[in-house]
């Protein structure tokens, strides 16, 4: 039995836009025993115009996306009003969105199924929320985009580990250069607030605090600094904007980092594949 | 109160390098400018080609050295009484064709009103050196074309940027420059024509800054900028000089970089400059020389005076404070003091003054 798995649609996005013309990613991936919910579905559809892909990154998605509709799976209508509200409660999460309709798919299909499961997301905060319901309810394991294609490459024989670095590094530029880019416009940006404002001691120790978290990839020091300009929007309204405008990037960064970290592991272990 | 009662022109402590070459000085450092002088110097007198690495971290003053060794005047005084160097400053490429936006950058810093006369004036016999230099005969004619006074200048720059080969097809330029191979044949003829017995130029000197960023691009790019460098080492064997910027971060050791590099290019780096965190004596001397430079002080202080502003104490204080610190962070810190002593008008800064706004000045660490 192929065990199931639930794809977020940051996943399903991340995969297809390392994905080349010859599609070595996408067939190994429809091999697979794959289920979205019909909230992933529609983001996805929308995604691919708001994220920044590159005109053939979006043309290679647009015309696979279709392709997932055929994955949607929908709970029973009892269960989904019960469950609903049950993650909500213990999870403490409000958001409707695509993190929380594949949590509650996955803990249906594990059911239904009669099996564990892996969910895929690269939502590395959703991942935390929900994986303490994942252990309580025993519905399997969250992963990201990383340990799908590690799965995919041991799975495979015609996936060589080479193949796996060359996509990982690919999949590490999509996020290290918007993450380079912030670092770059922010540390432009930090000179001219700090100009402005000399006597500002605690803008001066809140900008080195995120700066200090750009250089060293901690992402809970440049969360506690933008946090701070966030609590005060009126005085910090540029700074803020500015922020606004790179929302996603610890995520970025995150990914980033984890990336690095597993392309440096492969060339010390490699991935063990038993010979056919 | 202004910074001219610092007996100062403007702040010293640019927090970023200046673009106005008049403004690019060299302060303190002296092992770090030699090394780069020595390497410049070697290649200016020997034919051979050669890749260097600076490393070091994020405000180290590795892009001030690419801006200071690219002034005219540094490179003469290097090369005198031999032939001047041609230096080009260049960005990692950041596109998703990042050879042909090398040889753009390349295309862009070359000024060819100005080359084109140099060229005419000290060959003779430009077609005959194109004949050695390279056996395509379109990148040949394009050399001829560029440096044939008779030939419409702003024609044959239009069609390096891709523009119409209408008007040149007459005078054998049948196609468009397309592929990377035909930006590097243009590039690396270019530069051997130029350096040809070192006639025109004695050496070309390539920095590329934020070389980096070679570790957070997509394996086509790393493929096609290895091919780039070492297409260069290659074809321009003879007078190239590779000064690559290497910044060290959590993305990025020294020992990944092996890893991004093919061995061609990897065999060629002949050394290492490493742009370390300043000691407490080099900050000492680099402050000096930066405060006391023509460019911001008509009359140099010296003795007990040579910091003025400051007093010695507050440089030595500031300097335990930051302890390991980039020079860019001192000088960040350096520029709030001068600014705040002139808000608050101070007539020097000493050691109560620090203290008393030493919070605003080292903040958060």
């Amino acid at each position: 039995m192929k065990l199931p798995i639930v794809l977020d649609t940051c996943t399903i996005l991340n995969l297809l836009r390392i994905d080349e013309d010859d599609e070595f990613l996408y067939k190994k991936l429809i091999k697979l025993n794959i289920n979205i919910c019909q909230k992933v579905f529609e983001e996805a559809n929308k995604n691919i115009n708001t994220k920044h892909f590159s005109n053939s990154q979006k043309k290679y998605i647009s015309s696979h996306i279709p392709y997932f509709g055929t994955y949607i799976l929908t709970c029973d209508e009892r269960f989904e009003s019960e469950y609903k509200a049950k993650i909500k409660q213990f999870c403490n999460y409000k958001k409707e969105n695509g993190e929380f309709y594949s949590a509650l798919i996955s803990l249906y299909l594990c059911r239904d199924k009669n099996c564990r499961l892996y969910f895929y997301t690269d939502d590395h905060p959703a991942k935390n929320i929900f994986d303490s319901y994942f252990s309580y309810q025993q519905i399997g394991v969250i992963g990201d985009t990383i340990d799908l294609l590690v799965f995919l490459c041991w799975s495979n024989s015609d996936f060589k580990q080479h193949m796996l670095e060359k996509y990982l590094q690919n999949l590490l530029s999509e996020f290290a250069i918007p993450f380079k880019n912030f670092k770059d416009q922010f540390l432009k940006m930090k000179k001219e607030w700090i100009a402005r404002d000399v006597k500002n001691k605690r803008l001066y120790e809140e900008l080195n605090k995120i700066e200090e978290g750009i250089e060293k990839l901690d992402f809970e020091t440049i969360g506690i600094g933008i946090d701070y300009f966030k609590k005060d929007s009126k005085s910090y309204k540029e700074i803020n904007a500015f922020l606004d405008s790179y929302s996603d990037i610890n995520l970025s960064g995150y990914m980033a980092l984890k990336i690095k970290k597993t392309i440096i592991s492969l060339r010390k272990h490699s991935i063990y594949k038993m010979s056919c | 109160m202004n910074i001219e009662q610092f007996k100062l022109k403007s702040n010293p402590f640019r927090l970023t390098p200046s673009i106005d070459s008049k403004e690019i000085i060299w302060a303190g450092f002296p092992k770090i400018k030699e090394k780069i002088e020595k390497r410049i110097k070697r290649s200016i007198n020997i034919p051979n080609s050669s890749l260097i690495l600076n490393w070091g971290e994020y405000g180290s003053g590795k892009t001030h050295a690419s801006r200071y060794f690219n002034k005219q005047d540094v490179l003469e005084k290097l090369a005198a009484p031999s032939t001047v160097p041609f230096s080009v400053n260049l960005s990692f490429p950041k596109s998703k064709e990042p050879v042909k936006e090398l040889y753009t950058q390349i295309i862009d810093r070359i000024d060819f009103v100005e080359l084109r006369n140099r060229v005419v004036e000290i060959l003779n016999n430009p077609e005959d050196i194109a004949d050695i230099i390279t056996q395509n005969t379109l990148i040949r004619q394009i050399l001829c074309l560029l440096f044939d006074k008779e030939t419409n200048l702003m024609e044959i720059q239009e069609y390096l940027y891709g523009g119409p080969i209408r008007k040149l097809s007459s005078k054998g330029i049948i196609r468009r420059l397309s592929t990377d191979n035909d930006y590097i044949d243009l590039i690396t003829s270019l530069f051997s024509f130029l350096t040809y017995e070192k006639k025109v130029y004695s050496v070309i000197i390539l920095w590329i800054d934020e070389f980096e960023d070679i570790s957070i691009s997509n394996t086509n790019n790393i493929s096609n900028i290895n091919n780039f460098v070492r297409s260069l080492i290659d074809k321009a064997s003879n007078n190239l000089l590779l000064f690559l910027n290497l910044t060290q971060s959590a993305m990025m050791d020294v020992e990944d970089l092996g890893e991004y590099l093919q061995e061609a290019v990897k065999s060629r780096i002949r050394d290492r400059i490493e742009f370390n965190m300043p000691n407490p004596d080099e900050l000492k001397v680099y402050l000096e020389d930066l405060l006391n430079n023509p460019l911001y002080r008509e009359n140099p202080f010296t003795g007990e005076q040579r910091f003025f502003p400051f007093e010695e104490k507050v440089i030595d204080l500031v300097i335990k404070d930051l302890g390991n610190s980039s020079l860019r962070r001192y000088n960040e810190a350096f520029s709030l003091l001068l600014e705040n002593a002139i808000y608050d008008e101070k007539e020097t800064i000493d050691v109560t003054y620090y203290d008393s706004i030493k919070n605003e000045i080292i903040g958060w660490k």
